[in-house]
């Protein structure tokens, strides 16, 4: 019996992207086995050239992924998936274009199964002041914004109304914000732990076209650093910084867990970093302005 | 020669028009070949007479054309409702009107279980139960080991006690919404939504569907319709697989089967281009007791819930949850889609701002492909307004109303949901049929129970749980009513030319009444004893199961 399955909902309004996405993710899923069940009535429009095999209801694809629809029953779906022989490394939930994506998270905060990891909300910025604006649906939107704990705003050809990000901000005050173009960004960005609620605060970034635009950064080290220098650290980070978390060994000191995204930091007491106590961090955040060397540098302390 | 039987009534019910009193039916290859006096059935030849109606009335079999499956799957568990309600094998299952009844209906139901089963019940609300609200402490009295787990009447809500949340590990830390508190964080024992509920279903394998026994779940079903009086039903929104509809083509080819069955296809359950190549294929396959190839399509939510999308001033009391089930452009896309093969479609509309939404769905829709004859059919559609009933009527459009959520929530709906001037035009049957709309009436049974004689008493009193009159206005006559649960719901299932009045040609499909429904008084109608019926010709008087 391994662990509760990770399992991350894909929310938004019809045309927000939320299959792009999906088809972005099972194609970087770097060696991760990604199993997406669509809660919806459209048809599963998985990129053909990943799909390997065709079984009823469920697509299966080279990289050990697979794509399945609920037929309107996702806890018949998510019984069979927990049930099953091969439960996957992480759960992909995508919502249909009226759900509330808080309620499908619900199935995986309430199932011993499955562990939340956050909720994806995407909008598309040609068409979100108008749905947030109509009459009938415009509540049902921002219902799915306000749940999101990593909002994700897609670029397109018409330029975003002023005072959109603002907006969307009220509405979803705890949710780290992206601007993306074409719901290109990193795997594990989206698939990651995005809890802490409340935590992980960016402001809108640029718009990437390639994932490679995106810098990862991981740092490894038996030397304890003093306190001192982790907060001068973390004040210098970079601002291309999108997120950054880890722990750290201290002179003197207990180990910490440390996180920062945009506009925030935080150091705690490490309460859960096992028998490893050395110093372990990684990061993401965007080229040129973020880049290994300066955080190497920032965080090294023996010379 | 072929066999003929000529059944004796003391009063046949025809609504035909041309004769709508008769003594006598005859029947051939189930179906029937003449309606009078015995005299005039008498010339077609030999025919064997059966008396045995001769103190009954008959009338034609009814037509619940708003009624689920579930029904025949939720009765293997214990009723602990706050009315009486009578099971499908026939067993009435008094009121529990307080805390200690129900822990002692528990109590009781716990004898005939074994050790290692868990004791399931359903029907409860606990807005009628006085005292402290139902939790898990006091379920805890009825057994501390055993797991317990109780459904409220609205199927939102699940109450259990200790040992099931001890079985799927909610506890204190619980962090799903849906897992209720008390102040001290301590889970009180109330899952709400399907998220929470679904560990304990999966732990305690709760089968509310009937899922696990199939055909055990259609004897059941057919046994509630027969019970009262039914021998037409629609099973309103599967998600079905091919193996599904074998099974029903099994049951109900079936000698025993008492009744016909109109089972529609449910939007969500697949893309539409899937939808439309399932629904004609199923279509294909209708035989004389099974109907295929219906859409139904849920627009919003319910108005009890608040979940119903509703026009301006919204709901009185509480706060507007409404949803859309389908996005209204959506709506648009599959009413399109659908009406253009000529499927003939469904839509549950509980707001009146939903019914709009589908009404202007279906206008688009059949500028574009005006089948004459789509029979096209709004489901629920509570709220209508009058504008709303004269746009139903221009499009061509069915409805099937609502009618015993006057009783059973309309209380709720005068003091908190929409107030008094709304909870008196809802399911407007008079409305309806001042606007020429063909109407049926409906009881979306396990929601409410099953009964159409109850139904149509609901329609011609408009009597509140507590008494209230609720839009005396819109009261129907107790023959409109009669039609409404017979011809009128057989024809917004495309089966009028079968079943719903006593004609010639048609299936000899007959409801077996102590009592005739016009002849009694208005109040007394849900109050007619149903002895059985008779199906294809065959009589039903003894239970099938």
């Amino acid at each position: 019996m391994t662990g509760p399955i990770p399992t991350t909902v894909i929310g938004g309004f019809l045309g927000a992207g939320k299959t792009t996405l999906v088809n972005h993710l099972l194609r970087h899923a770097g060696g991760r086995r990604i199993t997406v069940l669509v809660n919806d009535f459209g048809e599963l429009a998985i990129d053909q050239d990943l799909i390997e095999a065709r079984d009823g209801d469920t697509l299966s694809l080279a990289n050990g992924c697979a794509c399945c629809s609920t037929g309107g029953d996702l806890a018949l779906a998510l019984n069979r998936m927990i049930e099953g022989e091969n439960p996957p490394d992480h759960l992909l939930i995508e919502a249909s274009g009226v759900a509330d994506p808080d309620a499908l998270a619900d199935f995986a905060r309430a199932d011993p199964g499955l562990k939340l990891s956050g909720i994806v909300v995407l909008m598309d910025q040609g068409d979100i002041t108008a749905l947030l604006n109509d009459r009938r649906i415009g509540a049902q939107v921002a219902r799915q914004i306000a749940s999101a704990d990593l909002l994700l705003l897609n670029k397109s050809d018409r330029d975003a109304p002023p005072g959109l990000p603002a907006r969307l901000r009220s509405l979803a005050p705890r949710a780290a914000f992206l601007i993306v173009e074409r719901a290109v960004l990193p795997t594990d960005l989206v698939l990651g732990d995005l809890a802490p609620r409340g935590r992980w605060r960016a402001d809108p970034v640029l718009p990437r076209r390639h994932e490679d635009d995106f810098v990862r950064w991981a740092y490894t080290s038996d030397t304890p650093m003093p306190r001192n220098k982790l907060t001068a650290a973390l004040t210098g980070l970079p601002t291309g910084l999108v997120r950054l978390k880890g722990f750290v060994a201290l002179i003197d000191d207990d180990m910490v867990e440390v996180q920062a995204g945009w506009d925030w930091r935080e150091i705690r007491p490490a309460t859960s970093y096992g028998t490893d106590d050395r110093t372990r961090l990684v990061a993401i955040g965007l080229s040129p302005s973020f880049d290994g060397t300066s955080l190497d540098r920032l965080f090294s302390h023996d010379c | 020669m072929p066999d003929t039987v000529v059944f004796e009534a003391r009063e046949i019910l025809t609504l035909d028009r041309r004769r709508l009193s008769a003594t006598h039916v005859a029947v051939r290859d189930g179906k029937i070949l003449g309606v009078g006096s015995l005299d005039d059935v008498a010339g077609w030849g030999g025919y064997t007479l059966d008396r045995r109606f001769r103190d009954h009335i008959l009338t034609p079999g009814f037509v619940e054309g708003h009624a689920h499956m579930m029904t025949g799957g939720i009765w293997r568990y214990t009723y602990v409702g706050h009315m009486d309600r009578t099971d499908p094998k026939g067993r009435l299952w008094k009121a529990a009107l307080s805390t200690p009844e129900l822990l002692a209906r528990l109590s009781e139901a716990q004898g005939g279980l074994g050790a290692d089963e868990p004791l399931i019940a359903w029907g409860l609300d606990p807005l009628f139960l006085p005292g402290d609200r139902l939790s898990r402490w006091e379920l805890d009295t009825v057994s501390s080991t055993r797991p317990i787990a109780i459904f409220h009447s609205n199927g939102h809500l699940l109450t259990v006690n200790s040992a099931t949340l001890a079985a799927v590990g909610f506890d204190a830390s619980a962090e799903a919404k849906g897992v209720l508190k008390r102040s001290d964080g301590e889970p009180n024992g109330e899952l709400q939504e399907f998220a929470a509920m679904m560990p304990v279903f999966r732990k305690l394998r709760i089968d509310i569907e009937g899922a696990a026994d199939r055909p055990l779940t259609h004897r059941t079903y057919g046994e509630a319709a027969r019970l009262t009086g039914v021998t037409t039903i629609a099973d309103l929104g599967r998600s079905l697989a091919d193996a599904d509809v074998d099974e029903l083509l099994r049951f109900t080819a079936a000698d025993d089967c008492p009744i016909r069955l109109a089972t529609m296809l449910m939007a969500h359950s697949r893309p539409t281009p899937e939808l439309i190549a399932d629904a004609l294929r199923y279509r294909a396959l209708s035989t004389d007791r099974l109907r295929l190839g219906g859409v139904k399509i849920i627009a919003d939510g319910s108005i009890q819930g608040y979940t119903a999308r509703m026009r301006w001033p919204g709901y009185y009391k509480g706060v507007d949850h409404g949803i859309w089930n389908i996005a209204p452009a959506q709506l648009d896309e599959q009413i399109d889609a659908l009406n253009a093969v000529g499927i003939q479609i469904h839509v549950h509309t509980n707001g009146d701002e939903a019914t709009d939404a589908a009404l202007d769905a279906f206008e688009k829709a059949l500028a574009k492909a005006p089948h004459r004859d789509h029979r096209h059919t709004l489901q629920h559609c509570q709220l209508a307004d009058k504008a709303q009933f004269r746009r139903i009527k221009a499009l061509g459009l069915c409805v099937n109303l609502f009618s015993n959520h006057l009783y059973y929530f309309g209380d709720k709906h005068y003091e908190l949901t929409v107030g008094p001037d709304r909870a008196e035009r809802m399911n407007a049957a008079a409305t309806a049929l001042a606007n020429g709309v063909p109407l049926a009436i409906h009881s979306d049974t396990p929601v409410t129970p099953l009964g159409p004689l109850t139904t149509a008493w609901c329609a011609v009193n408009r009597l509140s749980e507590s008494g209230r009159v609720l839009g005396a206005a819109e009261r129907i006559s107790a023959q409109e009513a009669l039609h409404a649960i017979t011809l009128g719901a057989a024809y917004t299932l495309k089966m009028d030319d079968k079943v719903g009045s006593i004609e010639i040609g048609k299936h000899a499909d007959f409801a077996v009444l102590e009592e005739s429904p016009l002849a009694v008084a208005p109040e007394a109608l849900k109050d007619i004893v149903v002895a059985g019926t008779v199906s294809g010709g065959r009589p039903m008087l003894q239970s099938t199961l």
